[in-house]
């Protein structure tokens, strides 16, 4: 594996020419990036204790490996802080955990998958991660960067390059990578990590490949049903774009501050929840055919089969978060590629501890 | 006085060494030979792979012809189906059919 062993350095005389320098290679993804210095690298790989040539993974289909220097490398373009560069890495292991050929799956995927990485426990205090205000927006450096820097590892490692293995017809805003917390501290809910074998001490992130996400309005109808009913038919028409006859779809939806409020004063668990959407997000055969989702002429029968929208009550997955100065939730696809898998974070002074 | 430098380095991927993939040896002859089917499950796979094994089977007469679909279409074949095409096929047929 001599070529995966270490990257090359390459000279340039200052640090905006740097920049310039990136952006004649094709490192960036369009906005300036951090110029990747020797020492800058350095100082992710040290914070985390990985030697450079640490391999992360390799993607057997686009024959390319990952090493920690290279993760590193792109991180520090993206604009992460050492401190940012553990959740980083746990998203990474979910991916190579769950199967690394899926990079090809989600990047080259002609409707232009993004993804997500929802990051619980106490890091994210640690690192300043929004949950609340703005949840879904690059509103501060944690949140923008750390997504980025997955994008950028797509393209400059995996190749997930522009016309070549990305072959995304429309693209997608999420390509970019989000990155947020959950609102535990304010949830009336366990935090979601807890529903997925880990504790609320334990920060872990959830990564998925998703569909951009979509808000769900109900503002006036001031009920839990109301509500429930509002993310059920948003699920029943988001699907329409996205493969809603994949058996296996699974949708996250973001519970708004006022939604929650509401639901857990009416008594709303996490489960309850999840039944009661899942057996109201559903079409007609006949509507998905009507609609150019599904094949063939329209017979009798399909007026009357329903299709369900989610594989099962617990393919909806249900977090609280972002901010209380409106009334809103959002719904979000959770794409077909990577399903959500939970993997905890690494922080160094809880690795230590732990030892 | 000497111009300060930033060095860089390299963000882009590196290849797993020389393991190399060759080519199967092309058959000179596709005369009574056994041919394998890959749908990659995507709705206008079958119709394709049907109508392109019709044309060869007009003009070459082929031998067994097996009909086989991978799991997904962008990950490569688990390892049973790719067994099952190895004991089938003197000639794979496959492509993307949207």
């Amino acid at each position: 594996m001599t070529d995966a062993a270490r990257a090359t350095q390459i000279d340039v005389p200052d640090t905006l020419d740097a920049i310039e320098e990136c952006y004649r290679r094709g490192w960036s993804d369009g906005l300036p990036v951090i110029p990747p210095t020797a020492a800058r690298v350095t100082a992710l790989l040290a914070h985390v204790g990985m030697a450079p040539a640490h391999v992360l993974g390799e993607v057997p289909v686009r024959r390319r490996v990952l090493t920690a220097e290279r993760a590193a490398a792109n991180a520090v373009m993206a604009g992460c802080l050492p401190e940012h560069f553990p959740v980083l890495l746990a998203a990474l292991e979910a991916l190579f955990e769950h199967d690394a050929n899926i990079v090809h799956e989600i990047s080259a995927a002609t409707n232009a998958p993004g993804f997500l990485l929802l990051v619980n426990g106490p890091v994210r205090a640690r690192i300043g991660l929004a949950c609340t205000d703005n949840v879904l927006s690059a509103t501060n450096r944690a949140n923008a960067t750390i997504g980025r820097a997955l994008r950028l590892i797509f393209m400059n490692v995996f190749e997930s390059r522009q016309g070549v293995l990305d072959r995304a017809c429309m693209g997608s805003l999420s390509k970019n990578g989000v990155c947020f917390g959950e609102d535990e501290e304010r949830s009336p809910w366990p935090p979601l990590q807890t529903t997925r074998g880990f504790t609320a001490a334990d920060s872990t992130v959830t990564m998925m490949s998703i569909q951009d996400p979509e808000m769900v309005g109900n503002r006036y109808g001031q009920t839990a049903e109301s509500i429930m009913d509002a993310v059920a038919d948003s699920i029943a028409t988001h699907g329409l774009g996205v493969h809603f006859t994949f058996m296996e779809n699974a949708w996250l939806w973001l519970v708004g501050h006022w939604h929650a409020e509401m639901l857990a004063r009416a008594g709303w668990d996490r489960p309850r929840m999840q039944r009661y959407v899942f057996e109201r997000a559903w079409r007609s055969r006949a509507d998905l055919k009507r609609l150019g989702m599904m094949r063939g002429e329209i017979v009798p029968d399909d007026a009357t089969a329903r299709v369900p929208a989610a594989a099962s009550p617990d393919d909806i997955l249900i977090v609280k978060a972002g901010g209380d100065s409106g009334i809103y939730s959002t719904l979000i696809k959770i794409y077909i590629g990577m399903p959500a898998t939970t993997v905890r974070v690494r922080e160094p002074h809880t690795e230590r501890s732990a030892r | 006085m000497t111009q300060p430098t930033v060095r860089l380095v390299d963000p882009t991927g590196a290849h797993p060494g020389d393991r190399r993939f060759p080519l199967a040896p092309r058959p000179r002859d596709l005369r009574g030979k056994r041919v394998v089917l890959l749908n990659n499950s995507k709705a206008n796979s079958e119709p394709i792979l049907r109508a392109i094994a019709k044309i060869l089977d007009d003009e070459f007469q082929l031998g067994e012809v097996v009909h086989l679909t991978k799991h997904s279409a962008s990950l490569p074949p688990r390892p049973e189906l790719a067994a099952e095409v190895r004991r089938h096929a003197d000639v794979v047929i496959t492509g993307v059919g949207d």
